[in-house]
């Protein structure tokens, strides 16, 4: 039984529409977390109680769960039960922008630190408009941390993302799926889909590279 | 047509629940030894002082820490098997898999917490006389692997979340009970909830303990 | 004439193509207490650390008890073990203490000395345990051989560096300035323990930036500069005259406190 490896590279108009699909599956959902994971943070940072439990808890959960189970339980238990008519699509870019606004919560509380957060603190209770010291004290140092470590979660975001065929989006995957199934040979199928996902791993891992060399250069790195 | 909430078919069926939870248990455990023997092996060439040696571990690393798991196991069982007719029981795959992948993460902690070591270690155990052997076994590993076991415990809460998916190609997991007894009894959102439920309480333990590895293991270094 | 423990000839190390030590010659009787001073970074702890050969010089000789050491085995026998016995004796009769004291961090101080008593020395585990308790009394340290190094302070854990090396009963002790990295207030405890060490009629060889020390028990004084012995004598005499510039020139510098 032969390889037929020329089948992949025919079939690269929707095995590259499928790597499109996952991409923006994992920039939507990189979007969401960035915009979720910083009033999460601030939450999470305050005094009072009645804030920080319930973030620390959304925290806990998400961090404890996996893509799979979440999904699963979004599209055909949520969904189902309460009679939700929920989009694959919009399903899965849920699912993991919330799971790693989790994360990202706890890049930006590291990025921003006690410290950034009592500078706060200390220019509101002195009455001292907070913008100016946030943008120009506070935020330089943060966004070094941060910005690495977010595209770091965003590599790992797209690494995670390629389980969302199962809900039914037509991402890499599951063109490579229906293109196995109509042609009975997943050995091909499937390398081609483990080098396109090699190839864009690897570049955005680069990229990650550059970005932790440029930011990292005056500040002494915390581990995440 | 509303949706009838029924638990009682998540109750009766907790012993098999119970059983899918183990396996799946049993697949993250297995994956986990195989990768921290593999990912020692890998931290100790990566380590090696010949460039020759470095190469195929620094090759290996980059390669599969850049592939979804998802993407290899389904290459692993479903390739290998109709094209070369080289069939792995499906646990086998997802074990190796989950394996393979998990020992190219671990083998940069172990190599991390084998540079951690002071040099001076090296210098006061070759002073008293020790053998490189004996200076590794006594001296050395114990030390890396005091640094390196909260990482592990971590590592080991992301294998767990990786072995959610090992259903997919067969294997009687959590989720794959979980997933049959939803189209079996048209219960899905009981069976999901019940079984995420199990997931986060079991990773959360386990985090927890990777925690209380973690301060228990500060060195206040020299 | 007292027998003649150690005989460096014409010691030679360079890192690359930085020479480090320029030709050393060096004779150490038994219980001589030789003091190695001079400028940072010039060769005085290189030279030490040939001694025991953590570094093997470019060429020369090291002569322990009348034999050679730094005699370079092919490759083929050294994979064989040839060599090995040759390297465990010299260590496990030359003992060393470091600056930084690298302890073990994972054993507890009486673990620390037992080790190379078990693993080079093949003693058991009893015999063991009994000579280094002895060690540790005798530095004084006799109530903590149950506690892990991270909670002692730096003269307590220089003085189970100096247990550590000592219950091997070596013929010859270094000491690689191993007061330097001591708060002030803790550098005379250890200084002490070497004093009595000398006084038991250890042969030491010392590297130590402590003139107080040299004078009081130091018996030669030995000032290396730029890799190369610039002037040798006992202590009393080349302290208050010293012959060469450079000496005279560091000498003041450094006794200026």
């Amino acid at each position: 039984m032969g390889l037929k490896l020329e089948l992949v590279w025919n079939a690269r108009g929707p095995l590259l529409l499928g790597t499109l699909v996952t991409l923006e599956v994992a920039f939507l959902a990189l979007g969401l977390a960035l915009v979720l994971g910083l009033p999460l943070a601030i939450l999470r940072s305050s005094r009072l109680k009645i804030l920080s439990v319930p973030a620390f808890l959304y925290i806990q959960f998400f961090r404890g769960t996996a893509l799979y189970v979440l999904v699963l339980w979004v599209f055909f238990g949520l969904a189902i039960a309460f009679n939700i008519n929920l989009p694959p699509f919009g399903a899965a870019v849920l699912c993991l922008g919330l799971l790693n606004s989790a994360y990202m919560a706890e890049v930006y509380r590291t990025g921003l630190g006690t410290v950034g957060f009592g500078q706060l603190e200390a220019a509101r209770s002195l009455g001292l408009p907070e913008m100016p010291v946030f943008r120009h004290v506070v935020l330089p140092q943060a966004v070094r941390i941060i910005i690495p470590s977010a595209a770091n979660l965003f590599v790992d975001m797209l690494k995670d993302a390629a389980i969302v065929g199962v809900v039914g989006v037509w991402d890499l995957m599951k063109q490579a799926d229906r293109l196995t199934k109509f042609y009975f040979r997943p050995f091909e199928f499937y390398t081609g889909a483990a080098l396109v996902y090699f190839v864009v791993v690897f570049f955005f891992s680069r990229l990650v590279g550059v970005l932790e060399k440029r930011f990292s250069r005056h500040v002494r790195k915390e581990k995440v | 047509m509303g949706y009838k909430f029924d638990w009682k078919v998540v109750t009766d069926n907790w012993q098999n629940f119970l059983h899918a939870t183990l396996t799946t248990f049993y697949v993250a455990v297995w994956s986990l030894l195989f990768a921290v023997a593999l990912g020692l092996a890998v931290a100790l060439l990566r380590n090696a002082k010949s460039p020759l040696v470095q190469a195929p571990a620094r090759i290996y690393v980059g390669v599969f820490r850049s592939l979804p798991l998802y993407v290899f196991l389904l290459w692993m069982y479903y390739g290998f098997k109709i094209a070369f007719g080289l069939g792995l029981p499906a646990i086998g795959a997802a074990v190796l898999a989950l394996g393979l992948i998990s020992a190219a993460y671990l083998s940069e902690t172990f190599r991390s917490g084998l540079l951690a070591v002071d040099r001076g270690q090296y210098e006061a155990g070759a002073a008293i006389g020790l053998t490189t052997a004996q200076l590794y076994r006594k001296v050395v590993l114990p030390q890396v692997v005091r640094t390196v076991l909260p990482a592990t415990a971590n590592q080991f809460v992301g294998i767990l979340k990786g072995a959610t998916i090992v259903g997919i190609i067969g294997v009687v997991d959590l989720m794959y009970f979980a997933r049959t007894s939803a189209a079996l009894t048209f219960k899905p959102f009981e069976f999901y909830s019940v079984a995420g439920a199990i997931f986060i309480t079991i990773t959360l333990v386990f985090a927890a303990f990777a925690g209380r590895l973690e301060s228990r293991y500060r060195w206040r270094r020299n | 004439m007292a027998e003649e423990i150690l005989k460096l000839v014409e010691i030679r190390k360079s890192f690359g193509d930085h020479a480090v030590l320029n030709g050393v010659d060096l004779t150490v009787h038994r219980q001589d207490v030789v003091v190695i001073i001079g400028p940072s970074g010039q060769g005085k702890s290189t030279l030490l650390r040939c001694i025991n050969l953590l570094e093997w010089p470019n060429s020369g000789q090291v002569v322990f008890l009348g034999k050679d050491y730094a005699v370079r085995y092919p490759w083929i026998e050294r994979l064989r073990g040839r060599g090995g016995e040759d390297l465990r004796y010299l260590r496990t009769h030359i003992g060393m203490v470091f600056q930084h004291f690298n302890l073990f961090p994972h054993l507890t101080t009486l673990q620390n000395c037992t080790l190379g008593l078990e693993q080079s020395l093949k003693i058991s585990r009893d015999l063991a345990e009994q000579k280094a308790r002895e060690q540790l009394d005798r530095v004084g340290l006799g109530d903590k051989v149950n506690a892990y190094p991270d909670t002692l302070s730096g003269g307590q854990k220089q003085r189970v560096a100096i247990a550590r090396s000592l219950v091997m009963e070596p013929k010859l002790m270094l000491f690689d300035e191993v007061t330097s990295a001591l708060d002030p207030e803790l550098i005379g405890g250890v200084l002490a323990e070497m004093k009595r060490l000398a006084e038991e009629g250890m042969t030491m060889i010392v590297v130590t930036h402590e003139m107080g020390f040299a004078r009081e028990v130091g018996s030669r004084l030995v000032f290396l500069c730029e890799g190369q012995i610039v002037e040798e004598g006992p202590c009393e005499e080349l302290l208050s005259h010293p012959q060469e510039i450079r000496t005279q020139q560091f000498l003041s510098a450094i006794l200026k406190h």
